[in-house]
């Protein structure tokens, strides 16, 4: 464009004005007659910058050069330099922070720096430039280099501070926590900070930022810890846990030993393996020693059994033995229990039949009866609590008598119900009453006409009039024998039963605890 | 006659199974808590309560009838009942007294009695559902952390916070999927009375490493705590209670010493060897004689062994 040494061209008055950008020195030849927007037009479109941009100049020592056309030319060494404001360094989010010494004014962004090999290559692609080119070459690689170094510090600067702000896993003090990584637990032991506690505004925060620090701490462990791969997701073996918690149940005691096996430790018998299969001679093949297959086996080989000299002839011996089987079954299983509970401290008596867990109320007083009546003056002189009842259903419950012998105290009896009964053996006004209804009867079919029959009527049966059979059809009146229901002879009606035991069949049965429906029913109407 | 404790046999396998179940083990099962209501308590305390048993929903039981006649602090027998009933050695009560409206007690027991329990004032509670951000899966082992100088020192403190890892420490795990930290539990010792309880969920973020950056969103439940009665188990209790049986320790190796120099020595136990039927150089002059002439029989250089040998291990 222009010659190297500025110089104000006489012909045209050009002139040449050089300006320090990022990298390189740019040279700007306008005449003096041009307006100064034009200039700035010019100098914004050197700069990169949009065209309403304000630029500033400075000189190299620092003093503000005015843009117009009539400001003063330079040399290459004494370029301007391009000064941006601050807000629009600002705007482009370069950081005012530490501001460069030179400010090279346009904002770094990362990628754009260009080595410096390249822009001396491309300046010295201009051949025709040759001399002057090669002298800026110097100059600019000179500058270059200069402004390289520092800009690429900046972004190395702005990149690391980028990383450690956004993604850092490092936790300042975690050397002071304590781990428990098999409880997945971090204790915190460092005082609070107290300003910050007590402020419910900030509290949040604070305990936040507090817990962020200590998970991170305890993570960056976890994630040290050795992992394995399972199918698509990676699992850490967790160690087992440090901090010692109380257990929920005692340490179990190594069950005792059974009576058989204290007397088998004190004589020294061991236990031998038994194989599973015993070899038969009478079957001549190998049977299972347990098992469906030996008894199998045994039917086949005891089909006959001996009766034994002493033993009675109409005996069933198998089922004899069947029964000692179950007996051995039952004592094994008895002897099973006792061992448990002696090892459970419950007591099992030696002797007799244990009882039910649960006596009920009259097995209780029974008990409590005995109890009383094993003195030496069977219970009579035995204290009682104030509201003691006596129990139901001691003493004998039915009298059998004999069969044989005199007939005497049976007859005796019988008469007594007898007389007992209170009907009288000759009913005088019945039979008055009823002759006098027979005559009545005789008289009315008299009156009226038709046979008069006997007591013995053809018709069979009790004579009746018409009135009679009126009252029959109807259902009402007299009615004869067989009707009705359950009224027998000779028991009175409307005499209240009074003193009677009344015995309902069903659930309610006294005496040892018989389950329901198992006693006996008695059914209505049939007396005591 | 007579009433006599019976030997339970169980009638079928399940239940044969379900009293196995019951039984002390050496390893055991994981403490089942119980979590249920007094006499009264406030809406806000019962979904305290709710928010609780569900940061520990597995291994632990919501009785849903109120239990008007319980008082934890006066009398622990009922509470030992239904535990014993329940099988659960934990438990956390909720109810309104006089003095305080929203009253909780956490305790625990050993072997169906009472060993600790501690009773705390709920102030300032923010319940799971007043946050709008996602919460983890049930069930997740969360993350703990406590803050503060107290929980080393105040002896309530360090009762407390062995409670609170009862409570929400979940299955003790032997490995953990390093995907699925989901939940943490932050609890903060303010001063020797009081206590902040903080839930956050965890996200974990790229960091360009292997280990990612946790981010951490409070998702609650929240509360303060106030300390109030305690009843803290004696130390010869807690000593009883903390035994661990020998199989759960380590196994011992055997067979391996150090001797004076630091060098490893280990010991191996050989059958006996009959010297005689070695296999050796037979030397002609030192063959035995026919007339009973002294000369041991068999060549030089028998083998080294005897019953046992110490060998130099590297």
């Amino acid at each position: 464009m222009g010659s190297a040494v500025a110089k104000e061209d006489e012909g045209q008055k050009n002139k040449t004005i050089f300006i320090k950008l990022l990298n390189h020195v740019q040279w700007l030849t306008f005449s003096s007659k041009i307006s100064t927007e034009d200039l700035n037009d010019r100098l914004t479109a050197l700069c990169g910058q949009p065209r309403g941009a304000t630029i500033l100049l400075k000189d190299r020592y620092g003093a503000r050069v005015a843009v117009s056309p009539t400001m003063r030319t330079n040399t290459l060494h004494d370029a301007f330099i391009v000064e941006m404001q601050a807000d629009r360094l600002r705007e482009r989010g370069a950081s005012t922070a530490n501001p460069p010494t030179r400010t090279t004014g346009i904002k770094i962004k990362v990628g754009r720096s260009v080595p410096s090999e390249i822009k001396i290559k491309r300046k010295s692609s201009n051949t025709w430039r040759r001399k002057q080119t090669r002298s800026c070459c110097v100059v600019t690689r000179k500058h270059q280099t200069m402004a390289d170094t520092d800009s690429s510090q900046r972004v190395q600067e702005i990149l690391t501070q980028a990383t450690e702000e956004l993604k850092s896993i490092k936790v300042p003090n975690d050397n002071q926590l304590e781990y428990d990584l098999g409880n997945l637990l971090v204790s915190n032991n460092n005082t609070l900070d107290e300003t910050l506690t007590r402020d419910p505004e900030k509290i949040d925060s604070y305990l936040h930022n507090l817990a962020r620090d200590s998970i991170q701490a305890l993570l960056n462990r976890v994630w040290e810890l050795p992992s394995e791969r399972i199918d698509s997701d990676i699992y850490a073996t967790l160690p087992k846990p440090t901090t010692r918690l109380p257990r929920e149940k005692p340490v179990p005691k190594p069950r005792p030993p059974t009576k058989w096996e204290k007397y088998a430790r004190e004589k020294g018998i061991n236990n031998r393996k038994k194989d599973k299969k015993v070899w038969d001679d009478v079957l001549k093949r190998w049977v299972p020693r347990f098992g469906y297959r030996k008894i199998a086996a045994e039917k086949e080989k005891n089909w006959v059994k001996e009766v034994p000299s002493n033993a009675d002839p109409f005996e069933d011996q198998f089922a004899k033995a069947a029964e000692m089987k179950k007996e051995n079954v039952a004592k094994n299983e008895f002897q099973r229990l006792r061992n448990i509970a002696k090892n459970k401290k419950i007591k099992v008596p030696s002797v007799g039949v244990t009882g039910n867990e649960y006596a009920s109320k009259n097995e209780l007083s029974m008990a409590m009866h005995h109890a009383k009546h094993a003195t030496a003056s069977r219970g009579k002189f035995q204290p009682e609590l104030p509201n003691e009842k006596k129990v139901k259903g001691l003493g004998k419950k039915r009298k059998i008598e004999f069969t044989t012998g005199s007939g005497l105290v049976e007859k005796k009896r019988n008469i007594e119900v007898l007389e007992k009964m209170d009907k009288p053996s000759l009913n005088l006004d019945g039979a008055i009453h009823k002759e006098i209804r027979d005559e009545n009867v005789a008289m009315d079919l008299k009156r009226k006409g038709g046979k008069v029959y006997g007591r013995r009527s053809k018709m069979g049966g009790r004579h009746r009039t018409k009135s009679d059979h009126k009252s029959l059809k109807l259902g009402t009146g007299f009615q004869g024998k067989g009707k009705g229901k359950g009224k027998g002879k000779g028991k009175p009606k409307g005499k209240p039963n009074v003193g009677a035991k009344k015995k309902i069949g069903g659930p309610k049965m006294q005496g040892k605890g018989r389950p329901a429906g198992k006693g006996k029913m008695k059914g209505k109407g049939k007396g005591k | 006659m007579g009433v006599i404790q019976r030997v339970v046999k169980p009638r079928n396998s399940r239940s044969k199974r379900a009293l196995e179940k019951r039984e002390p083990k050496n390893i055991e099962n994981t403490k089942q808590c119980l979590f249920f209501v007094g006499k009264k308590a406030s809406e806000e305390m019962r979904r305290c309560l709710r928010d609780l048993y569900s940061l520990r929903k597995h291994h632990s039981l919501h009785l849903s009838r109120k239990h008007p006649d319980m008082a934890p602090c006066v009398d622990i027998l009922p509470v030992e009942r239904l535990g014993q009933k329940h099988d659960a050695s934990l438990f956390c009560y909720v109810a309104r007294t006089k003095k305080h409206q929203n009253n909780m007690v956490i305790g625990r027991m050993f072997n169906h009695h009472l060993l600790d329990l501690i009773e705390v004032d709920v102030s300032d509670f923010r319940s799971l559902a007043k946050f709008n951000n996602p919460k983890g899966a049930e069930g997740t082992k969360p993350c703990l952390t406590f803050a503060g100088p107290g929980w080393e020192d105040d002896a309530a403190l360090r009762t407390l916070k062995s409670l609170l890892l009862d409570l929400f420490r979940g299955v003790e795990a032997t490995a953990v999927r390093l995907q699925g930290f989901e939940l943490a539990l932050q609890f903060v010792a303010v001063d020797s009375k009081t206590v902040m309880m903080r839930g956050y969920s965890i996200h974990l973020k790229k960091s360009g490493l292997r280990t990612p950056r946790i981010e951490l969103d409070l998702i609650g439940p929240c509360m303060t705590l106030h300390l109030q009665r305690s009843r803290l188990a004696s130390d010869d209790l807690m000593k009883r209670a903390c035994r661990q049986p020998k199989q759960v320790k380590a196994n011992r190796v055997k067979n391996i010493s150090k001797d004076v120099f630091g060098s490893r020595l280990g010991r191996i136990h050989m059958t006996s060897q009959d010297l005689g039927g070695l296999q050796t150089r037979k030397l002609k002059g030192l063959k035995k004689v026919e007339d009973g002439d002294g000369a041991d029989g068999g060549g030089g250089g028998g083998g080294g062994g005897g019953e046992e040998e110490q060998m130099e291990l590297e």
